[in-house]
C-alpha cells in the first residue's frame, strides 16, 4: 500500500510518499505561482526520486493553503489536523504543537491517538508570525536565520512594547539609534515573538510533551525564551519538521484508503 | 419563477422588485435595524417595514471616516450603503441603542442623510416591570410619531390584523425550522439564510404566501437523511448566505440558530388575545433576549441548549463580527458552558459582507469538523 | 514570595504607606532620593516624580496617598472583619456602600493604579484573553480580569454595574466575571435620555439596587448613617466644584496632577472624610498657588483637554505636560463633575434620589449614553468645558474599546472646530496597554499638535 501526502502552502510545497506505514521519501520546494503547479512539481519530484509514478499510489490527501485546488488528490484535509498528527506519529508522547509559519501561527492539541482535540489559529495581524520576523531582521540588518542565534549573545534585553508589528518596527529602530546591540535588540524581538506565542498556547491549554514546528521552530531565541515562559521543552524531531503537514496528510490518506478498503 | 429562486432574487438586491411595487403603489417604506422595533406598527399604517443591511457594500470608505476601524463592519456597511444612496428609497428609518455601534451609526446617518422620517426608539437594558413601562411608552410614543408623520390613525383592529399577519410569518418559519430540525433537512442552511433575508425585505402577505408553497413542496419532497455534521450557528448579525455556505461546503450543514436574523426573529408570537398594542409590547419587549440585555445570559443559553436538542446538533458554530463586545464575550461564555456539557463549539471573528475573508473561515471550520468527526 | 504571585492589594497598601509618609522638605537632588529613585522601575519613578517633586503636589500627595493607604488597607482586613466587598465600575458612586457597611473596590481604579505597580499590568491584560475574554474588550477592566484569573485578587462577595447602555464593553465585563467566576451580579440601567422621565426611572432603578444590595448583604441602610455619608458627599463637591472654579484662571494654578486625585478620589471614596480631607488640601494648595500666580512651569503656554479618557501607563504623563510643554490639563471627561449635584439630606427619599442623580451625571454615563447631539451628551458637555475652561484645543485619546465615542468623534470634532473654532487631535492606541501605541510616539504626537497651535 503506498499512499501520499501533499502540503502546498504559502512559501514551500513539501509531499511525502508513504509505503505500509513507513516513509518511503519526501520532498521539499518552494512554491510556484499557482498551487496545483506547486503540487504536481512537488510531486513529481518526490515519485522520480523513488522511481514511481501516479499509478502506484493508492491513495492522496492534500493539505494546505493550496488544499482545495489540487486535481490528483483523492481527498484534503486542514493542516491543522495534519500537523497534529504528523507530530504525533514522529513522537506518540507529543500532545500540543506549535506552528508558526509566515502568515499564521497555530496551537494545536491532539488526543493520544494522534486526532485533533482543539486547536487556535492567529492569522490576524503579522506579529505572532514568521513574517514579523523577516521584517525586524531586515531592519537590524541580518539574515534571518542568524537572528535567533544572535539574540542568546545578548546582555541586556531590550523590550519590545508594541504589540503591532509596523510601530514594533519603528521602535527596533529607536534601539538601535540609541545604540543598543543587535544582540539585545535581537533578543527582544524573541521575547516579544514568544509573549504573543505563549498567549495562543494558553487559550488551548498547554499539555505535554510538547513541540515546535514550521519555519520560526529554526529560531532558537524564540524557541529558548518560549520554553521559558511556557515552563516546558520541546521535543525534537529527527525528522525535518517542515514536512510534518505533508506526513500527516500521508497518514490520513492510510487511514482512508484502509477504511474505504474495509466498506464492500 | 419558483418560490426560492423567487426569495433569492428579492433578497439580492436592495432595492428589489417587490419594493418597487410598492413604492409605485404610492406606498412609504420605512428602514429598521434591530428586531425590538415593533414592525407591526408601522404595517398598521400600510408603511413597509425594510431591514436595513450592508447587503452590496464593495468597500466602507465613505463610511469609514464617520464610523471607524474599531466599528463593526455591518454598521460600517450599513452606512455605506447609506451614503452612497442606495437607502434613499426609505421614507425614513426607525433605530433602536441596540448597541454602541448601531446608535452611533444612526448618529452619523441621521446627521449626514437625514431622510423625512428619523426615529430613534430606545429599549432598556433590563428585564423589570419599570422596563417594560419605559418601553411602553416608547413604543406609544412610536406610534404617535408614525400617526403624525404619515397622517394616519393606527387602530386596535389594523394592529390586530398587523399582528396576524407576522404570526403567520413566525408560524411558516417555526415550520421550516421543524423542517431543518429534522433528520432530513430539505434545505441547507445557506438557502434558509436566503429565505429569512427575503422576509425582512417585503411585505409579509406575499412572503407568507412564497413561504407557504415553499413548504409544502419541501414537505412533499422526501429526503434520505444527510451524512453532514448537524451545525446550530449562533453570534452576531449573520444575513450571509455564503458565509454559511462556506461553513456547509466543508461538509456540514447548520440545522438551526440563535441569530436576530433568524429564530430569535421569529420564535416568539404576539398573543392574539386581549388587547393588541399590550400584547406587542409583551412580545417585543421579552423575546429571547439579545446580548445587550444584561444579565440575561443564562436565558440566551438556554435557549440555544434547547435548539441544540430539538435539532440534533453536534457542533456549535460561535461566530462574531470583530468589535462585537455582546457576541464576542457571549460566545466566550457559551464556549465554556457548551465545553462543559461535552457540545463542541468554534469561535470565529469575522467581518461582514466585503470585509469578510472566506479562507480564513474555511480552513477553522474544515479542521473544527475533522475534531467532531465530521 | 515571588513578588508577582503576591495579592495586589496587599502590594498597593505598601506602596501608598511609602508614599504616605513624603516630607514637607525633600531635597530631589539629595542622595538618598536619589538613591531610592534608583530602586524604582521607570513607570514608578515617572509616577513618583509626578507626585512628589513639585512641592505644591507633593502636600496633596502625602494625604492623597494615606487615604488611599487605608482603602487599600480595609479592603485587605474586610475579610477578617466579616464587611462584605463589591466590585463596581467607575459609572458607580461609591456612598451607597459605605452607607450600606459594605467596601467598594473601584475596577478601572484598581487597574489604573495597578499600571505602576507592575510595569503595565501586560501579564494580567494578556492572562484575561488566554483564558477567554475577547481581545477588544477595554483594557481598562481587563487586567482585573487576568488578576482574578491569576489568584493575585481576592474574589468579590457581589459587583454592581451601572453603567448599561453608556458602554457595551463595560457592563458585558461584569456579566463575565459573574458567569466566569459565579459571582452575583446586580445591574443599573441607564436611560437614553437626560429628562425628568429618564431621572425618575433610573431613580427607581437605583433604589431597587439599594434593596438588592440590603437583601445579598444582610446589611440594613440606617437613614443617620445614610445622612453622615451624604453630608460628606456633598463636602466633597463643594470642594471640588472650588477648585473647578480656579481652573478657570489664566493661568490656571492647579496643578496638573489633581486631575489624578480627583478621578481616583471620586470614584472610591466620596462619601468619607478621608476624601473631604483630599480636596480640602487640594483647593487650600490651589488658592495659594493662584495668590503666589504659581502656574505650570515654565509658562502656561496651553490649555487644552482630554475629550474622553486619558492616558493611564507610563507612570503618569501629567510631568511632561506641565515641564516639556507648558501645558495645562485642564481636565478630560472622566474628571468632569461640574453636572454632580449637592444631595438634599432631609428625608431618606431625597438622599437616593440625590445619589441616583449623582450617578446619572457621573462621567460617560451622563455623555454617552445617548445620540451625539442630545442635551447633556457629549457635544453639549465638551463645548461647556471647553468654553469654561478657555481651552485652547482638545485632545482624543482614541482608547480601542471606546467604540461608542469613536463612532461619533468625527461628528463632535467637527462641530467643536465649527463652533468654537477650536481645533483637535485624534490619537490611536489605547489608555492602559502600552504596547498599542507606546508613549514616546504619543508625546511626539500631542508635541507636534502643540506646535502647530503656536
Amino acid at each position: 500500500m503506498i499512499v501520499a501526502g501533499c502540503d502546498v502552502g504559502s512559501l514551500s510545497a513539501e509531499a511525502v510518499i508513504l509505503k505500509d506505514g513507513a516513509i518511503l521519501g519526501s520532498e521539499i520546494i518552494r512554491v510556484r505561482p499557482k498551487a496545483e503547479q506547486s503540487a504536481i512539481d512537488v510531486m513529481d519530484k518526490t515519485l522520480r526520486g523513488l522511481d514511481l509514478s501516479y499509478e502506484d499510489i493508492d491513495y492522496t490527501v492534500s493539505t494546505g493553503y493550496g488544499r482545495e485546488t489540487i486535481s490528483f488528490a483523492d481527498h484534503n484535509i486542514s493542516e491543522i489536523s495534519c500537523h497534529g498528527r504528523g507530530a504525533h506519529w514522529l513522537i506518540p508522547s507529543i500532545k500540543t504543537v506549535i506552528d508558526i509559519g509566515g502568515q499564521d501561527c497555530k496551537a494545536i492539541r491532539v488526543d493520544k491517538d494522534g486526532a485533533l482535540e482543539d486547536f487556535v489559529m492567529n492569522d490576524k495581524c503579522a506579529a505572532g508570525t514568521g513574517r514579523s520576523l523577516e521584517i525586524y531582521s531586515e531592519v537590524l540588518g541580518v539574515h534571518i536565520s542568524q537572528l535567533g542565534s544572535l539574540s542568546l549573545n545578548a546582555s541586556e534585553p531590550v523590550t519590545i512594547t508594541n504589540q503591532c508589528s509596523i510601530f514594533a518596527e519603528t521602535e527596533i529602530m529607536h534601539y538601535l539609534m540609541e545604540d543598543k546591540s543587535t544582540a539585545d535588540v535581537a533578543a527582544g524581538i524573541s521575547d516579544a515573538m514568544a509573549r504573543r506565542v505563549k498567549m495562543l498556547v494558553g487559550r488551548v491549554g498547554l499539555k505535554n510533551d510538547i513541540a515546535m514546528t514550521g519555519g520560526v521552530s529554526k529560531n532558537i531565541g524564540v524557541v529558548t525564551c518560549l520554553e521559558n515562559m511556557l515552563g516546558t521543552t520541546f521535543v525534537e524531531f529527527t525528522e525535518d519538521p517542515q514536512i510534518i503537514g505533508a506526513l500527516g496528510a500521508a497518514l490520513f490518506a492510510a487511514d482512508r484508503l484502509k477504511k474505504n478498503s474495509k466498506e464492500p | 419563477m419558483k418560490p426560492l429562486a423567487k426569495l433569492a432574487s428579492i433578497s439580492k438586491t436592495l432595492k428589489n422588485e417587490v419594493v418597487t411595487d410598492w413604492i409605485n403603489q404610492g406606498k412609504k417604506v420605512v428602514g429598521y435595524v434591530c428586531t425590538y422595533m415593533p414592525e407591526e406598527i408601522l404595517l398598521a399604517a400600510d408603511i413597509l417595514p425594510y431591514r436595513i443591511t450592508g447587503k452590496g457594500a464593495r468597500d466602507t470608505s465613505l463610511a469609514d471616516a464617520y464610523l471607524t476601524r474599531v466599528n463593526c463592519s455591518f454598521a460600517r456597511c450599513c452606512l455605506e450603503q447609506g451614503f452612497r444612496g442606495e437607502y434613499d428609497f426609505l421614507e425614513g428609518s426607525v433605530w433602536v441603542n441596540g448597541c454602541d455601534h448601531i446608535r452611533r451609526c444612526y448618529d452619523n446617518w441621521n446627521a449626514k442623510i437625514p431622510r423625512p422620517f428619523m426615529y430613534m426608539l430606545p429599549v432598556p437594558h433590563m428585564f423589570s416591570p419599570e422596563g417594560r413601562q419605559w418601553y411602553k411608552e416608547e413604543v406609544v410614543k412610536f406610534k404617535d410619531a408614525v400617526e403624525a408623520h404619515f397622517n394616519v390613525n393606527i387602530t386596535s383592529e389594523k394592529l390586530s390584523e398587523a399582528c396576524k399577519i407576522y404570526n403567520e410569518t413566525r408560524r411558516l418559519l417555526r415550520k421550516l425550522y421543524d423542517l431543518r430540525a429534522s433528520d432530513a433537512p430539505p434545505f441547507t442552511g445557506a438557502e434558509a439564510s436566503i429565505i429569512l433575508s427575503a422576509g425582512f425585505v417585503m411585505p409579509k402577505t406575499e412572503y407568507n404566501r412564497l413561504l407557504g408553497s415553499l413548504l409544502n413542496e419541501a414537505e412533499k419532497k422526501s429526503k434520505a437523511p444527510q451524512e453532514k455534521v448537524r451545525l446550530l450557528m449562533t453570534g452576531s448579525l449573520m444575513d450571509d448566505s455564503e458565509f454559511v455556505e462556506n461553513v456547509e461546503d466543508m461538509g456540514a450543514i447548520v440545522v438551526t440558530d440563535a441569530l436576530c436574523f433568524g429564530a430569535r426573529y421569529f420564535w416568539d408570537r404576539v398573543a392574539e388575545n386581549g388587547d393588541p398594542f399590550e400584547a406587542l409590547v409583551d412580545r417585543y419587549y421579552t423575546h429571547v433576549p439579545c446580548p445587550r440585555m444584561a444579565g440575561e445570559y443564562p436565558t440566551r443559553r438556554d435557549f440555544i441548549l434547547n435548539q441544540i436538542e430539538r435539532a440534533q446538533v453536534k457542533g456549535v458554530i460561535l461566530q462574531h463580527i470583530k468589535f462585537c463586545d455582546l457576541h464576542g464575550t457571549d460566545n466566550a461564555m457559551l464556549k465554556m458552558d457548551l465545553e462543559k456539557k461535552g457540545i463542541a463549539s468554534i469561535e470565529l471573528e469575522r467581518e461582514y459582507g466585503p470585509l469578510g475573508d472566506a479562507g480564513r473561515v474555511r480552513t477553522r471550520v474544515q479542521a473544527f469538523l475533522e475534531k467532531i468527526g465530521g | 514570595m515571588d513578588d508577582q504571585k503576591r495579592n495586589m492589594i496587599v502590594r498597593l497598601h505598601e506602596i501608598f504607606t511609602m508614599g504616605s509618609d513624603l516630607p514637607d522638605e525633600l531635597d530631589m537632588e539629595s542622595p538618598d532620593v536619589k538613591d531610592f529613585l534608583d530602586t524604582l522601575s521607570e513607570d514608578r519613578r515617572i509616577a513618583f516624580l509626578t507626585s512628589a517633586k513639585d512641592p505644591d503636589v507633593r502636600k496633596m500627595s502625602v494625604g492623597f496617598n494615606r487615604a488611599f493607604a487605608n482603602y487599600w488597607e480595609r479592603l485587605c482586613l474586610a475579610k477578617e472583619q466579616g464587611k462584605k466587598t463589591v466590585f463596581i465600575p467607575f459609572n458607580c458612586s461609591p456612598e451607597i456602600f459605605y452607607a450600606l457597611d459594605l467596601m467598594p473596590l473601584g475596577v478601572e481604579t484598581l487597574n489604573t493604579m495597578g499600571l505602576n505597580v507592575e510595569e503595565g499590568l501586560h501579564e494580567y491584560l494578556d492572562l484575561a484573553i488566554e483564558r477567554g475574554l475577547p481581545d477588544t474588550m477595554c483594557s481598562a477592566q481587563r487586567g482585573v480580569v487576568g488578576m482574578l484569573e491569576a489568584g493575585v485578587l481576592d474574589m468579590p462577595d457581589f459587583l454592581v454595574n451601572g453603567a448599561l447602555g453608556g458602554c457595551d464593553p463595560n457592563s458585558k465585563i461584569f456579566e463575565y466575571i459573574s458567569q466566569k467566576f459565579n459571582i452575583p451580579a446586580i445591574y443599573l440601567d441607564v436611560p437614553f435620555y437626560h429628562d425628568q422621565r429618564a431621572l425618575d426611572y433610573y431613580t427607581v432603578e437605583y433604589k431597587k439596587i439599594v434593596t438588592a444590595l440590603e437583601e445579598v448583604s444582610g446589611n440594613k441602610l440606617d437613614e443617620d448613617r445614610l445622612r453622615e455619608v451624604c453630608e460628606l458627599s456633598n463636602e466633597a463637591t463643594e470642594l471640588f466644584m472650588e477648585i473647578q472654579e480656579l481652573k478657570r484662571h489664566v493661568p490656571n494654578p492647579v496643578p496638573n496632577y489633581y486631575n489624578t486625585i480627583h478621578n481616583a478620589t471620586k470614584l472610591t471614596m466620596v462619601g468619607t472624610s478621608d476624601a473631604v480631607d483630599i480636596f480640602q488640601k487640594a483647593l487650600d494648595v490651589s488658592k495659594e498657588r493662584l495668590k503666589k500666580g504659581a502656574h505650570v512651569l515654565p509658562e502656561e503656554k496651553i490649555r487644552f483637554m482630554m475629550m474622553y479618557t486619558g492616558l493611564y501607563f507610563g507612570g503618569n504623563i501629567h510631568l511632561w505636560l506641565e515641564e516639556e510643554m507648558g501645558a495645562t490639563y485642564l481636565l478630560d471627561m472622566l474628571v468632569s463633575n461640574d453636572h454632580n449635584p449637592i444631595i438634599d439630606t432631609s428625608t431618606m427619599d431625597t438622599m437616593l434620589g440625590g445619589l441616583a442623580e449623582g450617578m446619572l451625571n457621573l462621567p460617560m454615563t451622563r455623555q454617552l449614553k445617548g445620540a451625539w447631539d442630545m442635551p447633556a451628551n457629549w457635544l453639549e458637555d465638551l463645548l461647556y468645558y471647553a468654553d469654561t475652561y478657555k481651552a485652547d484645543c482638545l485632545v482624543f485619546t482614541g482608547h480601542t474599546a471606546c467604540k461608542q465615542a469613536w463612532g461619533i468623534y468625527r461628528l463632535v470634532a467637527d462641530e467643536i472646530k465649527k463652533q468654537l473654532g477650536i481645533p483637535t487631535l485624534r490619537l490611536e492606541g489605547d489608555g492602559w496597554d502600552s504596547r498599542i501605541t507606546s508613549m514616546a510616539v504619543i508625546k511626539e504626537q500631542i508635541s507636534d499638535f502643540f506646535e502647530t497651535l503656536q
